[in-house]
């Protein structure tokens, strides 16, 4: 009975021994396979010397692939962006001769220097003014350089016709009814077309004075001459293509 | 009583070792051969058991000395710059391979003693 019980103490103190041992052998084991593991990609400085130079290499390929790619990605964008440029540079130059060719006929509002002359009808003069006068009078300021013109306020465009009906009416685009005083502004080179209009004997301002008539004409620096508001309409002209 | 309570602590070690957090690498390499160390012990005492001078003192006064002193071998191998520990690895590898070579040595012969009896029952 006493041999019995010591031999169980003696193998339970060896048992628990043997387990105590297993466990710290198998868990430092299962941290040791652990660690292992993860540094294996993560910690360079443990790497041997043939691992480094496998993962330098395929880190320069990957480096290389991803620079060429870089390029050519580069390289696109600079295609798109002097693209971009191109557009931007033709948009402004087709908006600057859009504005242009607006202002030209007429369409859009203008400032500058320029004269004003005013035409008055009165009764010392040999007749009252008719369209020819003023024909006359756009024709010479324009010969002057005059790049808009308007008559109480109605722009003149390249389309403008102004008719004296049988009784003395000054019509202007067939239904606007001009009256005395005629203001007809104009804007281009102001000593231009000032010098034009007051040429000795033959100037329009000697000749309408010539026959009594009441004219007036100064420089202005800062005239406005607004759009003409009427319609635009292109019923026979065709472009020749 | 022995087998359950080894099989138990391997199940505890297991979860043990899946629980603990990782160590820094650096300390890894102590750890490694420490665990190569008491492996040796463990093989060791193994052998001594069939040898029939297994003494308790011993076998656990070996596992942890080997180890720590397996560890100490390895820092100083550090500060050297010299692998010391590639020389504590040869050793213990090697009495691991002669412990194992004792154990199976054992049990082959356990084994063709058993089959003799069995020849010569049967012959009779």
């Amino acid at each position: 009975m006493e041999e019995k019980k010591k031999i169980n103490k003696a193998t339970l103190v060896l048992s628990i021994v043997s387990g105590a041992i297993a466990l710290v052998l198998i868990a430092s084991m299962f941290v040791q396979f652990r660690t292992v593991s993860e540094s294996k990609e993560l910690n360079i400085e443990g790497l041997r010397d043939d691992e480094l130079r496998t993962q330098i290499a395929s880190y320069k390929s990957k480096y290389e692939e991803t620079m060429e790619q870089y390029n050519a990605n580069q390289n696109t964008i600079n295609e798109y962006e002097t693209a971009i440029n191109e557009n931007k540079e033709t948009t402004e130059l087709l908006d600057e001769e859009i504005n242009q060719a607006k202002s030209l006929l007429g369409l859009t509002d203008v400032k500058g220097s320029g004269v004003i002359v005013t035409l008055t009808d009165t009764e010392d003069a040999l007749y009252t003014y008719i369209a020819d006068d003023l024909i006359m009078l756009l024709n010479e300021l324009k010969y002057a350089g005059a790049e808009a013109i308007s008559i109480n306020d109605n722009r003149i465009i390249n389309l403008a016709d102004i008719v004296t009906l049988n009784d003395g009416l000054i019509i202007l685009y067939g239904d606007v009814r001009l009256t005395s005083p005629y203001v007809v502004k104009a804007i281009g080179d102001p000593t231009y077309l000032m010098s034009t209009l007051s040429i000795k004997n033959s100037g329009y301002i000697d000749q309408m004075k010539a026959n009594g008539m009441a004219i007036d004409v100064k420089q202005d620096n800062n005239i406005e001459i607004g759009a003409y508001t009427g319609d635009l309409d292109i019923k026979y002209l065709k472009e020749v293509e | 009583m022995m087998i359950i309570s080894i099989i138990v602590g391997c199940i505890l070690g297991v979860v043990i070792g899946f629980i603990t957090p990782t160590i820094p690498y650096t300390v890894s390499q102590y750890l490694a051969i420490a665990i190569v160390a008491a492996l040796d012990s463990v093989f060791g005492g193994i052998a001594s058991n069939i040898k029939k001078n297994f003494d308790m003192k011993v076998f656990i006064s070996g596992f942890f000395v080997n180890a720590i002193l397996a560890m100490l071998l390895t820092y100083l191998g550090e500060k050297l710059n010299v692998d010391i520990y590639l020389a504590a690895i040869i050793v213990f590898v090697g009495r691991m391979f002669n412990n194992l070579g004792i154990i199976r040595r054992y049990y082959l012969s356990k084994i063709s003693e058993k089959s003799k009896k069995i020849r010569e029952k049967d012959k009779k």
